[in-house]
């Protein structure tokens, strides 16, 4: 589910979603969470509070993460991704993300509001290696 | 003491695969002495050179980030939880 021979299948709804973050907190980056249960498809946006409010840069507020995974563990979801906008650049890891990539096993989605409509793209970032995972929006059920 | 240790999705493969382990200390220092004695592997993703746990690494015991309790050396009881949770950031620059 959500991942197909040739990548993943990712819900119109979540994209949307991700989008209308990105854009409301514009110029500053947005991220957040994209979550699954055991196994499954992604299934649910969590948008996350940007602590560095920074158009550049973007950390999670630990205590927000704390708080989050608690209540996923309750509703038994996990973490699928992580998704962040860049705002004015293209939608690929930069260096930053790269050095602070400590997820090797989720999927980093980035988005760019400097093209129009915002592309969704999917990568894995394992020991500073970046491998793109073809995304395809979905306006169905998965 | 003994302690539940949440052990976050990336550092599992590093222990064996699992979601959380019973360890014992009687302190935030000793709990992750013996997670490390007990999967060494995990010492380089949580530890800098000095031994400080890392600044991306955050820790959590019960309800409290240690930053604000008292850092590696806080008590830990019976029964309490210490969460690892690795820092999610990045950035365009």
């Amino acid at each position: 589910m959500g991942r197909e021979p040739s990548g993943l299948l990712f819900p119109l709804g979540l994209y949307d979603a991700i989008v209308a973050h990105a854009r409301s907190v514009f110029p500053e980056e947005c991220c957040g969470l994209v979550v699954a249960p055991s196994g499954g498809g992604p299934v649910r946006v969590i948008p996350m509070e940007n602590a560095l409010h920074s158009p550049v840069r973007y950390e999670m507020s630990p205590k927000e993460q704390f708080q989050v995974q608690k209540n996923l563990r309750r509703e038994g979801l996990e973490m699928w991704g992580i998704y962040h906008s860049h705002p004015s650049t293209r939608p690929y890891p930069s260096e930053t993300d790269i050095r602070l990539a400590f997820y090797p096993d989720l999927y980093y989605l980035l988005t760019s509001l400097a093209e129009d409509p915002p592309p969704l793209k999917a990568y894995t970032i394992q020991n500073g290696v970046v491998l793109e995972i073809p995304l395809t929006v979905s306006p169905g059920e998965l | 003491m003994s302690v539940l240790v949440r052990i976050p999705t990336p550092l599992r493969p590093l222990a064996n695969g699992q979601k959380e382990i019973q360890l014992k200390g009687a302190s935030v220092r000793e709990v992750l002495e013996s997670l490390i004695r007990d999967y060494p592997g995990i010492r380089e993703r949580l530890m800098d050179e000095k031994g400080e746990v890392r600044r991306f690494i955050n820790i959590y015991v019960n309800e409290e980030d240690i930053r604000f309790l008292g850092g590696t050396e806080t008590p830990v009881k019976d029964g309490d939880e210490l969460s690892i949770i690795p820092a999610i950031a990045g950035g365009s620059r």
